[in-house]
């Protein structure tokens, strides 16, 4: 028994290690790429071992462009911010709909899920956004539009307090005596923290990773989050493939066209600061599996 | 009827603090969602900047009929609808095998690397993944033709013309990309699972295959049937950037590449018209929402509390 | 005295001649000389508004606001509107709001701005928006504020080119005086092509190539002749397309001709697509050329590539010196011609300027006043640039600023009138001259002026494009055989509709004739 268990772990952490060389191959590409110089690159072809290594693309990103550093702070501010906002207001929603007793929840779950089918298209939000809310250039503009609740993680959070979270440890609560927000914040959130630390990171990276509403909310420089300055470098590429009469007159100026190796290092740049900061939520994996187990 | 009356005022009252909770949430949805939908009207407008939402000339469904009126109606249909459900099923299958088999890891140390890596493609923007494909692929200079099949002693492939290959590449490239994402949602819902369950069912004899069969295969179901029942929804979308970029716009690939978004993009490029791109995003708003009602009914049938709605 | 006739010049370049800048023989280089002394500049140009007899200075103030692509820093931008409306300020009591976002993002923006009412009087925009930006309501014509705040710009723009950007008899923008006309030719590395030996005098046409490039192949076997761009393979033609879609006349070249054919379906763009096919063949262009993602100069600039197909225009062989690294040799493979496309940026008035006199003002302004322009495109001086040659007028960047690292990049083009402006280090120092004369020399389109409406057909428009994305690149740079691949081209086009477009283009191309004879 014991020895099919040990062979077991054997197998199993084989399978995981062959499935992150498949995830994270790439990404040594990636890496690769963006410190090979960059004519040996264009030259040779893609390899894993560069042949000239040349950090010019990184020192182009932080040195020469130097808004890079408070892109990350404005980013960090963003994102937390953001999180907390999002949590709170999801959280807040998606209890009452789990309750399974609550009037009308059909009716609210339908007008949660209906957002998920049907937009109006960006061009009304933005109406709506600038005119009504006079959001355009300030931070606000970063945090509200799209990315401050969504019926996705509202769905995935009710989902779990109806499956984990039993109707009688709800009912033990109230006939202690306590209201629905005491009920909320002191019963059903400590059950829940592997959901929520979940949703807490996948928010967080929507709200890192955000760039379109930079795109089309704010055009000063002092408010580009990082996403939004890295993606401007890739998308000034996209319209010249897509715009050759621009890229003609292009041609004789200095506007530099990023080369691949800062369009890799563009990539490093985004992503990077996510998967130092990714362990450290880890642990709060582990919390939510004790947690699980004393409940019971 | 007095008495009816009394228990349904008290009964809103008891449930009172439930609603409020829900007013921030659903101010937001209205002011986020549910304001902006009014321009759904531009679907069936000649948009005119000048006049505005309201006062541009009603056309119906005129600015549908670019959607139907080719051949290639058939053809992107097919493709984005086959293309997601390749995306549903695989992917999930794919998220839970994963999920499930990190769960039964012991090592937390190791769990945490796994976590972590696995979630590194989905960190990665897709137009930057559009690259690192052509890095690999790239007829000339691309990993596979250049050190890889030489190595192997086979022929270079020229992938960017030859579209046989096309619908595997697109799969595995959304699979690697969505994986670490999807596979966090179900390990959630896993960690979740009272400890309890598994000593019982060790107590009973259940081996390890019968307590994933049994206890945490369906403990998964209700996350199973919601994050299903969204993604049909958004069956008539598609990832532009994964069906636009990663082919890199190469027009030999189309037959296997054109989605209902790509088609849109290429038609509507430089033309200037938002009242024909809504038009689209109408069209594949309420195909989505046809279906999920049709899912959603049967998955009532079937076991009521898991039901979206 | 000199100065004087300078800066008169200055203001009345383009009187007469149709492309641009006929009489000009001196007419650049006054441009250049005269802005060696703004202040004779600024005189010259209060007297030529003057000679509107109004006084603007006592008008209600106003701000314009002006949106073009190019990102810059915030403040900069605000430095830069602070002084140019110094200059307005004083004559007009307005104020001027410069406004860059990135070219990646340049189209959304404008979208949004012009759909949700903000602040916005001027803008750039793209030949191919043309026609659907006026039937849409997204600009307003300018025609009947022109008289009155843009003299100069009516005098100075000729007849020929307003015909191209109006519509409906009404004028609806200003078109950016710059290079308009082009020719296509091919461009190599030119030691390259000394060591082949191969004598490339005689190389006129594209097929004429082949001698040079099968040598080269063979002396560097590890380069590709030929290289593409983004996929993309200019095609040696003659063809206007006539504003957008597809329907052309063959050869623009040809007076008598304006018969609205499908170029892919005649046997000039047969020959080319078939002879690249049997160049790809052999080797001689880059395999897989339709799905690079690469700039060619940039593979030229690696040793990866010897040639590619271009645009030409004066002064290339040093722009593309500048990205390759290397010195170029530019084969001109056809005429110099021009047409309504190759007035491809245009400066709009926004539908929801509140003072749309205000903005013509303004681009009158800055089209005619060499000082004003030069601080739009250049920026401050001694902090975005930095006079090197006082009597050439030439600039460059200050001690420590270059192009990666400048607050207030430069695109000359960009802006209504670069011919006005200073000359940057490293282009020729006659460039305007050149590209003058260069526009003087171009065969003209006999359809130039006429703009095509394309909002009857939008359904076939829509289903072609798709189409056309599916073969015309991988035909184009011959990555797939046109034996087969053209027919089954043609035939998705005719079933998308094509044919409907070219009757269509016909009829509104017969009417614009007949009204113009």
């Amino acid at each position: 028994m014991v020895d099919r268990g040990k062979s077991f772990q054997v197998v199993a952490n084989l399978i995981m290690v062959l499935l992150v060389l498949f995830c994270l191959v790439p990404f040594v590409l990636l890496i690769v790429s963006s410190i090979t110089q960059e004519n040996s690159l264009v030259r040779n072809g893609y390899s894993f071992i560069p042949e000239k290594i040349d950090f010019s693309a990184y020192k182009y990103l932080l040195v020469d462009s130097g808004s890079i550093v408070r892109g990350y702070i404005l980013s960090a501010i963003v994102t937390v911010v953001g999180t907390v906002l999002n949590l709170t207001l999801t959280t807040l929603f998606a209890y009452p709909l789990s309750r399974r007793d609550l009037p009308g929840r059909g009716v609210l779950a339908f007008f949660l899920f209906f957002t998920m089918l049907f937009n109006g298209g960006l061009v009304p939000s933005y109406i709506m956004w600038t005119q009504m809310f006079h959001i355009k250039n300030t931070i606000a503009a970063l945090l509200f539009p799209n990315l401050m609740m969504g019926a996705f993680y509202v769905i995935m959070m009710r989902t779990y307090f109806t499956t984990n979270i039993p109707d009688a440890v709800i009912e033990a609560a109230r006939i202690d005596g306590a209201g629905e927000l005491r009920i909320l914040l002191r019963v059903v959130m400590p059950m829940s923290v592997p959901i929520i630390v979940t949703l807490a990171l996948l928010v967080g990276l929507g709200y890192w990773n955000d760039w379109l509403n930079g795109l089309y909310y704010i055009n000063e420089d002092r408010l580009y989050s990082i996403q939004v300055l890295l993606n401007k470098m890739l998308m000034d590429v996209q319209f010249l493939m897509s715009n050759t009469s621009a890229a003609q007159s292009l041609q004789g100026q200095d506007f530099t066209l990023p080369s691949t190796g800062i369009k890799m290092a563009v990539a490093v740049m985004g992503a990077l600061p996510v998967l130092v900061i990714y362990p450290f939520f880890q642990k709060y994996f582990v919390k939510g599996i004790i947690i699980g187990a004393v409940k019971g | 009827m007095i008495k009816q009356k009394k228990s349904l005022g008290r009964k809103l009252k008891a449930y009172l603090p439930l609603y409020l909770m829900m007013v921030p949430g659903a101010v937001y949805l209205i002011i986020n969602n549910y304001i902006p939908m009014a321009g759904i009207s531009i679907a069936f407008e000649q948009f005119n900047y000048s006049k505005g939402m309201w006062g541009s000339p009603f056309i119906g469904l005129k600015n549908f009929e670019f959607l139907f009126k080719t051949k290639d109606a058939w053809i992107i249909t097919r493709n984005t609808i086959l293309y997601n459900v390749a995306f549903i099923v695989l992917g999930t299958v794919f998220a839970i095998a994963v999920a499930v088999l990190l769960n039964e890891i012991h090592s937390s140390r190791a769990k945490k690397l796994y976590q972590t890596t696995i979630l590194v493609p989905f960190l990665i923007s897709i137009v930057v993944v559009s690259y690192l494909v052509y890095a690999f692929l790239s007829s000339d200079s691309g990993f596979i033709n250049k050190t890889l099949l030489p190595a192997l002693g086979k022929e270079p492939i020229s992938w960017y013309t030859s579209a046989q290959y096309w619908p595997f590449i697109l799969i595995l490239v959304n699979i690697w990309k969505g994986l670490g994402y999807n596979c966090i949602i179900y390990y959630a819902t896993l960690v979740g699972i009272d400890r309890g369950y598994y000593e019982a069912a060790v107590i009973d004899g259940a081996n390890r295959w019968q307590q994933i069969l049994h206890i945490t295969l369906p403990a998964l179901k209700p996350t199973i049937i919601t994050l299903t029942l969204m993604a049909i929804g958004k069956i008539f979308y598609s990832d532009f950037g994964l069906f636009y970029q990663v082919p890199m716009n190469s027009g030999p690939l189309l037959d296997v590449t054109n989605t209902i978004d790509t088609y849109v993009y290429r038609g509507l490029m430089s033309l200037n018209n938002i009242s024909m791109a809504s038009a689209a995003g109408v069209y594949q708003s309420l195909i989505g929402f046809l279906l999920v009602l049709v899912a959603n009914f049967v998955v009532k049938k079937l076991s009521a509390e898991n039901a979206l709605f | 005295m000199k100065r004087f006739l300078a800066a008169a010049l200055a203001t009345s370049i383009c009187v007469t001649a149709f492309a641009g800048c006929g009489n000009n023989n001196n007419g650049s280089s006054a441009a250049s000389a005269s802005k060696n002394e703004s202040s004779a500049v600024s005189t010259s140009s209060t007297a030529s508004a003057a000679t509107g007899e109004t006084d603007f200075s006592t008008q209600d103030p106003y701000t314009v606001k002006l949106l073009i692509p190019g990102d810059a820093k915030t403040e900069d931008c605000k430095e830069v509107s602070e002084a140019a409306s110094k200059i307005l300020q004083e004559k007009y009591n307005t104020t001027l709001d410069i406004t860059r976002v990135g070219f990646g993002s340049y189209p959304d923006q404008v979208n949004l701005m012009l759909s949700s009412g903000e602040k916005l009087d001027v803008l750039y925009n793209n030949r191919d928006i043309f026609v659907s930006a006026v039937n849409n309501g997204q600009i307003v014509p300018m025609e009947e504020y022109l008289s009155e705040y843009g003299p100069d710009l009516l005098t100075e723009i000729p007849e020929e080119r307003w015909a191209c950007t109006s519509l409906n008899g009404k004028k609806y923008a200003v078109p950016a005086n710059k290079e308009i006309a082009v020719s296509w030719g091919f461009a190599c590395v030119k030691e390259m092509a000394d060591a082949t030996g191969v004598d490339y005098s005689n190389i006129k046409t594209e097929d004429d190539l082949l001698p040079l490039l099968e040598a080269a192949k063979e002396k560097f076997p590890d380069v590709w002749p030929v290289v593409a761009s983004y996929g993309g393979m200019s095609i040696m033609n003659t063809a206007d397309d006539l504003g957008a879609d597809i329907g052309s006349l063959e050869d623009c070249t040809n007076p008598d001709d304006t018969t609205v054919v499908n170029f892919f379906a005649t046997d000039t763009y047969k020959d080319i697509v078939e002879r690249r096919y049997a160049w790809t063949q052999k080797g001689l262009i880059i395999p897989d050329a339709s799905s690079t993602s690469e700039d060619s100069s940039a593979q030229i600039a690696a040793g990866k590539g010897f040639g590619m197909f271009t645009n030409t225009k004066p002064g290339i062989e040093g722009e593309l010196e500048k990205k390759t690294t290397k010195e170029m040799l530019v084969f001109t493979l056809t005429p110099v011609y021009t047409s309504t496309t190759r007035l491809d940026i245009l400066w709009y008035i926004a539908h929801n300027s509140e003072k749309p006199e205000r903005a013509v003002q303004v681009l009158n302004e800055i089209y005619t006043n060499p000082e004003l322009e030069n601080i739009c495109i250049n920026g401050i001086e001694g902090k975005h640039f930095e006079i090197k040659d006082e009597s050439k007028g030439i600039v460059g960047y200050p001690e420590g600023v270059d192009g990666t690292n400048t607050g207030y990049p430069s695109y000359p083009w960009a802006w209504p009138n670069e011919m006005i402006s200073y000359t940057w280090e490293g282009d020729p120092e006659d460039i305007w001259q050149q590209t003058s004369d260069w526009n003087d020399s171009a065969v003209i389109s006999p359809a130039m002026g006429f703009s095509w409406d394309n909002s009857s057909v939008l359904n076939q428009v829509t289903a072609c494009k798709n189409v056309k994305s599916k073969y015309e690149n991988a035909l184009g740079t011959g990555s797939i055989d046109p034996a087969t691949a053209l027919p089954a081209f043609l035939q998705e086009l005719e079933d998308a509709g094509v044919n409907d477009i070219i009757q269509e283009k016909q009829k509104q191309l017969d009417a614009w004739l007949a009204s113009n004879s």
